[in-house]
């Protein structure tokens, strides 16, 4: 199915608006005063001779020109019999313009010598490139109704290597005259919708974090601008023929390289997997055609593309209907655009894609603005959890009773705890803002926090530390969360207990290992109850993790070699 | 008296027991103390004791629990917690006071009072009564009771339904949790106030209450001037 649309779409564009005829007069109604047509299936011969010029000359030999057979560089005649039907209107004339245009030729009428661009010459030297484009208006007596013979005597040795081919629009002046405006004003127009895109999405990459997408876009915009001057600059600078050369080659590069650009914004906009091996494809979609079969335009890679929406779809990827629809929508304009040559249709499709892109970028910028918020808000709670921690009813009412209740049995043990108190506030208020202390500074707090807690229970508990680095770093309250639980679940009434901490370097990971000795958990474990409810002390600590090091950390708890052990896996890469 | 205190924290055990021991002064009493939810359990229900002090928060293990298990017994509980916000919980289920720590002992000895029901009630806001079934908590709503009958050391809870549920406390430590719309008709009756019907003299120096449903309950003749008074006013 694919295959038969390729086809029936690569077809469109190869037999462009030719081969209607077979070298007979081609009929034009003069009663219809907005009508133009294509002179095609031209009579050819390689040579020079002034009467092929004349009507009454046998060119029954000659070979008929069936499809677009670009110019050769040397003198070649061209000829064709118009029957003009019906009567033509008091004010209209009719007239040529020369649309693909040879490096110089030599229009006949009748015979006659209509109009010379340039001089048509043998080679190089005696040959001078004609205007860029040109005009040729008919005299009303000589437009008179039935035959008429049109013979073009044309050289192209300056402009040899841009191909084109003979196909002139033949018909009333007014409405080849506002086709050729439309040829002016819409790429134009195209220019400045390319100019305003380019600075929209340069804004976006400068103002918005440097985001590599948008440089790709405004890049894209900015090349399909310079395509659109290349094509109007000679219109509005009288640019002699020989313009066609740069201006071909600058179609060379510019085809194939904005379609791979767009093509990579699409990719790294989406964040698809592959990255690589798509542009690969996109870049070959590109330049492939182009060589073997000569074809400059994108729809290969917008196909392509069409399916990378498609699959970004099926991913849930922010804009990527949006995306969708403008691809869909530039696909179908240029293709009723090679059809007809509409540029009007041209600039409708790039209009509307544009603004589709724009609007599927505006929706990934909520997105981001939604997830930066959401990520805020996660910040702002943390910090609030992380101070509520030492105000929390059962900590602090409890260290207040067990206050109240050494002041009685032992004021020393009062003081001492107080002293505890204070400094554990004093350490806590200092980090609190903070999303990454140093580890000591997280081991000083949890000895605080374990002297105060050995005051409460009467009991002793300490922290050990293996293999710490000096510029090792953690978020704020980890360690002292573990230790928390570890005091709450892990030990029974009386006991006394050991934490330590180590760490050890493994290529580019950092792997903590927190563990106690305390007996209550090991005794639930033996009794066959080792589930493990996880608490808001676990939550907040996997929250934090998740906040400084996203969806590079790995935590996980059991009983290891009689001990009860937290194990903190940080990849650093 | 036998007091239980369930307290994690040996120091704030201790001070515990030291104030109950100078609150209680010349009464006759017994202080154990648990250090966690286990051994409590075991504890309450292999001893007959009075009184349990208990800290909601033990250990970390959800002490809704031991609460539920607490209010189920034949005894008075008081909660002794941090945790404020859990006291509307804990007085809907029937405990006698909620001690907020930290405390002094002034404010021991006012639950004390309570216990001796010595003290001016507030309005109770019991909601739940707690049974304890093949080794079970179940949850008895208040609103489902008609009237309480006793039944040697354990009262008989007539509900709606029909059903009959056995509460292992005694008639006067019930009085002093149920809500005050529960009025004693009776040494042995309390009844739902909004559902007597009627009250009358049988004759013979004996009085009865009828209530929604047509059941007549006994009423004590001292209980039915008070009655009469409540009733007329």
């Amino acid at each position: 199915m694919r295959k038969t649309i390729l086809i029936l779409l690569l077809s469109l564009f190869v037999v462009p608006l030719y081969g209607q005829g077979n070298g007979d007069a081609q009929q034009f109604d003069l009663s219809q005063h907005n009508h133009f047509i294509l002179l095609a299936a031209w009579k050819t011969m390689v040579g020079d001779n002034e009467s092929w010029s004349q009507p009454g000359f046998d060119d029954s030999d000659w070979e008929t020109l069936t499809a677009a057979a670009d110019y050769q560089p040397d003198i070649r005649w061209y000829r064709k019999k118009v029957v003009l039907n019906g009567s033509q209107d008091d004010y209209d004339i009719l007239a040529f313009y020369f649309t693909s245009i040879p490096s110089a030729f030599e229009i006949y009428w009748d015979g006659e010598l209509l109009a010379k661009n340039g001089v048509v010459g043998n080679n190089l030297a005696t040959e001078t490139p004609g205007d860029y484009r040109k005009m040729i208006k008919l005299k009303r007596e000589q437009t008179l109704p039935g035959e008429h013979l049109i013979a073009v005597r044309l050289s192209n040795h300056h402009t040899s290597i841009a191909s084109g081919f003979l196909s002139i629009p033949f018909g009333y002046f007014n409405p080849i005259q506002t086709a050729l405006n439309e040829m002016v004003y819409f790429p134009v127009f195209n220019f400045g919708v390319f100019l305003l895109a380019f600075l929209f999405s340069l804004a976006l990459f400068l103002g918005g974090g440097k985001q590599r997408p948008y440089l790709i876009f405004s890049l894209y915009c900015f090349l399909c601008m310079i395509g659109m001057a290349f094509s109007v600059y000679p219109i509005f600078q009288d640019a002699d023929v020989t313009y066609l050369i740069p201006q071909r080659m600058i179609t060379f590069i510019l085809v194939p390289a904005t379609g791979i650009l767009l093509g990579g914004f699409f990719i790294l906009n989406f964040q698809l997997e592959n990255k690589y091996l798509h542009i690969g494809i996109i870049t070959a979609l590109a330049i492939l055609p182009m060589v073997f079969f000569g074809l400059q335009d994108q729809l290969f890679e917008l196909i392509y593309l069409a399916g990378v929406a498609i699959y970004a779809i099926s991913q849930k990827k922010v804009g990527s209907i949006s995306t969708l629809i403008g691809i869909l929508g530039l696909l179908t304009m240029l293709i009723i655009f090679y059809w007809g040559f509409q540029w009007y249709v041209y600039t409708a499709g790039i209009t509307f894609f544009l603004v589709c892109v724009v609007f599927a970028t505006s929706r990934q910028l909520k997105k981001e603005h939604q997830l930066h918020e959401a990520s805020r808000l996660r910040s702002a709670r943390l910090e609030a959890e992380l101070l509520k921690k030492n105000i929390q009813p059962h900590f602090l009412m409890n260290t207040l009773l067990s206050i109240m209740s050494w002041i009685k049995q032992d004021p020393n043990k009062a003081i001492k705890l107080i002293k505890a108190l204070a400094e554990e506030f004093r350490m806590i208020n200092k980090i609190s803002s903070e999303r990454e202390i140093s580890l000591h500074d997280e081991i000083a707090l949890c000895r605080t926090h374990l002297e105060l807690m050995g005051c409460r229970k009467d009991v002793n508990y300490e922290l050990h530390e293996e293999n710490i680095p000096d510029d090792a770093k953690i978020p704020p309250m980890v360690i002292h969360t573990l230790i928390e639980n570890g005091l709450t679940h892990a030990y029974q009434t009386g006991e006394n207990g050991q934490f330590t901490l180590s760490c050890e370097k493994d290529n580019g990971s950092l792997h903590y290992r927190l563990k106690n000795d305390g007996s209550r958990l090991l005794k639930q474990h033996e009794n066959g109850n080792s589930s493990v409810v996880e608490g808001m002390g676990l939550k907040y600590v996997k929250a934090r993790l998740e906040e400084r090091y996203p969806n590079k950390w790995q935590l996980d708890y059991g009983i290891e070699e009689g001990n009860w052990e937290v194990n903190i896996i940080i990849d650093k890469n | 008296m036998r007091i239980l205190i369930v307290e994690d924290e040996l120091p704030i055990a201790k001070y515990i027991e030291d104030m109950c021991r100078t609150v209680l002064g010349e009464h006759s009493y017994q202080i154990e103390i648990a250090n966690d939810l286990d051994s409590a359990a075991a504890r309450l229900f292999e001893e007959k004791i009075d009184l349990l002090l208990l800290d909601l928060n033990l250990n970390g293990d959800d002490g809704y629990d031991l609460l539920k298990t607490a209010t189920a017994g034949s005894f008075h509980t008081i909660i002794i917690s941090a945790n404020t916000d859990k006291a509307i919980e804990a007085f809907q289920f029937g405990v006698l006071d909620f001690v907020p720590k930290p405390f002094d002992e002034e404010r021991l000895a006012t639950a004390f009072e309570r216990y001796f029901g010595r003290s001016q009630e507030k309005e109770r806001t019991t909601k739940y009564l707690t049974v304890r079934k093949e080794n079970q908590n179940v949850i008895l709503p208040i609103k489902d009771i008609i009237y309480l009958k006793a039944a040697g050391i354990y009262v008989e809870a007539h509900l709606e339904s029909g059903r009959v549920e056995i509460l292992d406390k005694t008639m006067d430590r019930l009085g002093q949790i149920l809500p005050a719309r529960f009025i004693r008709i009776h040494r042995s009756y309390y009844v739902d106030i909004s559902l007597i019907e009627s009250y009358r003299h049988t004759g013979g120096g004996t009085y009865q209450v009828t209530i929604r449903g047509g059941q007549s309950l006994p009423l004590s003749r001292q209980k039915y001037k008070e009655l009469h008074e409540l009733l007329n006013y």
